[in-house]
């Protein structure tokens, strides 16, 4: 039975004056798992919205063509956006943003008893929403105390909290680390299994291949490939179609690669003596007696599940947090430090994208270009798109770090929600920075760019 | 953003006074706010501080308590300050006490309110109250949002450090202009977008749909509540006529 019907769909935004989509068409089994693939700012968030209701009544455009969604006699545009809820479950990149309680519990109850009348069997609807996404334990946690992937799992629950029998998610796994994707991925295959429809926008395919039935890729907002997802496996298209490519025989690990090890009996740059860390007197250590040494042309990747401390090792690192105990040692006094963080938007000050960069001229021609961004070097920074922000960020830290061969670059998540294009310059970046001399440590759950850069691990736990 | 974090925990701790149901607590704030500046005897005042106070303790929230010394403590001094130099009249310690004790206890409640009452609890109470549901949808959105303000800010402060931008309190002073630009509009931008991404899970949850009460938590008047309500009432009054 076809659950999803789009024929001829197209989309304009009011404020622009180009379509965001075009002649869409799309036919959607029940129970199928459909993943929609492209290169960043190709349409597949602008599909997601349309599926979920937000397009037009929200984001306000001109929309055209045919949505049938469930019943076939309905137009999918002129069910009320309230009633959409129901029917299609909608889980964003950033979970933060969802929330509207303090508690779990009281997070994942607020949609279901929006009247006193549905309050009936609720205990026991709750349990097992809690049991099948694994929150049983965190249930009376406060929201904001939970780590990403914990926030993440509990906005899929305020999703699917009214049963709803399509589930559209954008970038789920983004901020994920393994032990969560790997969650994430079992509560979807369960969802498919009972017969839940699954529509979801991804960089990062590995974790889910095996679940897609149809692979959807998008570009310039027109559907330019419908099939099987085994083409993901192909080197040539993906590099076409700007995808992350990955094999098919790779499991996404690397531990077992040589890596070219940049110990040539060279000093270390940066030496942690038994660093130990907690964020209060009153609180756990997050890590303790931490032993590590980073040598000069070494790229290390920190990874470890949700809330381990990753971003605050960086943190340390770079000297915006003081150790607890133990301590970080330089090797020269003022090395060349360079740190970009997450949430791009917030450490952009310049008037413009050329002046992010650098005062110096000559250096912003070649880092605009590096990471394509000169017909946009006249813009204000905070104008740009978040794709386009983190790659400003990123231009802008190379860029300080480019001065020395002794530098040390800090990266923070810097690939979530980023396509294969773009990964594969990043990696670059680091691979020429490397070369050089210069030291990575940047903190990622993304295999495809731990992969891509060849880094050594360093798996961080809470201790 | 810590003390964000703090102030939620305490609203889901228990007490007696996080069982009470909010209504009798907004009640007992009513009549703190009306009655209290009413009293003119220094003495029933504190009295009435005394009883405020002693709730606060009751409710483990000893620690605000240092907070709102902390808070006198300044408002004295600037009152010493403007007396003296300002007006150049001898203080009036009488007339400032006075003052401070009509304000203590409402002070007090209100904390007493924001602090162990959680949203959800809140949220329906208005409801009980009679206020209607978009207004109530309103509320809980702001109340939400003050959390995720008081993280984004620390987000920008750490994203000048880093960028080496941060003003201090010296640039702050030297060029107030650029340091509200750089702090503001990346937060301002960001609050926008927050607000939009909020504003569209809202809708996709329905929440502004016909019908819905935001019933978000069950609330009931319960003996202690009516009791509690009564013995202030009535304390309150005599207070007053004494």
């Amino acid at each position: 039975m076809v659950h999803i019907k789009l024929r001829d769909v197209g989309f304009r935004f009011d404020s622009r004056s180009t379509n965001s989509l075009d002649d869409i068409t799309l036919d959607v089994e029940q129970g199928e798992c459909v993943l929609l693939a492209g290169r960043s700012g190709s349409g597949k968030s602008t599909l997601l919205h349309v599926l979920s209701g937000l397009i037009p009544e929200y984001y306000q455009g001109h929309l055209q063509g045919c949505i049938r969604i469930g019943k076939d006699d309905v137009r999918w545009q002129d069910v009320p956006l309230w009633q959409k809820s129901a029917s299609v479950g909608t889980v964003f990149q950033d979970p933060r943003h969802q929330f509207f309680s303090a508690r779990v519990e009281q997070e994942l109850l607020l949609s279901r008893f929006r009247k006193e009348s549905e309050r009936e069997d609720s205990e026991q609807q709750l349990n097992t929403l809690l049991n099948s996404l694994g929150l049983q334990k965190m249930r009376h946690r406060l929201l904001d105390t939970l780590s990403s992937g914990e926030q993440q799992r509990v906005a899929i629950g305020t999703a699917i909290s009214l049963a709803p029998k399509i589930l559209v998610l954008d970038e789920p796994s983004a901020n994920l680390s393994a032990d969560g994707v790997t969650i994430l991925f079992q509560f979807l295959q369960s969802a498919k299994a009972e017969g839940t429809t699954i529509v979801i926008a991804e960089h990062r395919f590995s974790w889910i291949r095996e679940l897609v039935d149809k692979l959807v890729v998008l570009d310039r907002g027109s559907i330019v490939f419908k099939g099987n997802a085994e083409k993901l496996g192909e080197q040539l298209f993906c590099e076409e179609f700007g995808l992350r490519f990955q094999p098919l025989e790779e499991s996404g690990e690397n531990e077992h690669q040589e890596k070219p090890s940049g110990r040539n009996g060279s000093s270390p740059v940066l030496t942690m003596n038994s660093v130990g860390f907690r964020h209060g007197k009153k609180q756990d250590w997050l890590f303790n007696n931490l032993q590590w040494e980073l040598h000069p042309g070494e790229v290390f990747a920190v990874t470890g599940r949700n809330g381990c401390g990753k971003t605050t090792l960086l943190t340390l690192i770079y000297g915006l947090l003081k150790v607890g105990k133990g301590s970080v040692v330089f090797t020269q006094n003022d090395p060349l430090k360079a740190l970009a963080l997450q949430h791009p938007d917030l450490q952009l000050f310049a008037s413009t994208v050329a002046e992010e960069i650098s005062d110096n001229v000559a250096e912003q021609g070649k880092w605009l270009d590096r990471f394509n961004l000169v017909p946009l070097k006249e813009c204000h920074p905070l104008t740009l798109s978040g794709g386009e922000m983190q790659r400003l960020v990123l231009a802008a830290a190379f860029c300080r770090v480019a001065e020395r061969s002794d530098s040390l670059l800090l990266l923070d998540e810097p690939t979530s929600g980023m396509d294969g294009y773009q990964l594969r310059t990043l990696a670059e970046e680091i691979k020429e920075l490397r070369k050089r001399g210069g030291s990575v440590v940047m903190a990622t759950h993304d295999s495809d760019l731990i992969k891509e850069t060849n880094a050594s691990l360093m798996e961080l736990d809470r201790i | 953003m810590e003390m964000i974090a703090r102030l939620q925990a305490s609203q889901y701790d228990d007490s007696f006074f996080h069982h009470l149901d909010p209504r009798v607590k907004m009640g007992l704030a009513l009549i703190f706010s009306l009655i209290g500046p009413l009293i003119e005897n220094p003495i029933m005042l504190g009295v009435l501080t005394f009883m405020a106070m002693s709730y606060l303790l009751m409710a483990g929230l000893g620690r605000v308590l240092l907070f709102i010394g902390a808070f006198f403590v300044v408002s004295m001094v600037l009152y010493l300050f403007i007396e003296a130099l300002i007006l150049n009249r001898p203080p009036q310690y009488i007339e400032y006490l006075t003052l401070v004790l009509t304000m203590l206890p409402i002070m007090c409640i209100g904390l007493l309110l924001g602090m162990t009452t959680s949203i959800e609890k809140l949220i329906t109470a208005l409801g009980k109250l009679g206020m209607p549901a978009g207004m109530r949808y309103a509320v809980m959105v702001a109340m939400r949002y003050v959390a995720v303000v008081g993280r984004e800010m620390h987000h920008v402060i750490q994203g000048m450090r880093v960028r080496g931008v941060m003003p201090g309190w010296k640039g702050l002073f030297k060029n107030p202009v650029y340091t509200a630009r750089i702090i503001l509009v990346p937060l301002l931008i960001r609050s926008f977008k927050v607000a939009d991404r909020m504003g569209a899970a809202a809708e996709l949850r329905g929440l502004s749909a016909p019908g819905n009460n935001l019933q978000l938590a069950e609330l009931s008047m319960t003996a202690d509540d009516w009791i509690f309500l009564s013995a202030n009432l009535l304390m309150v009054v005599i207070l007053w006529f004494i």
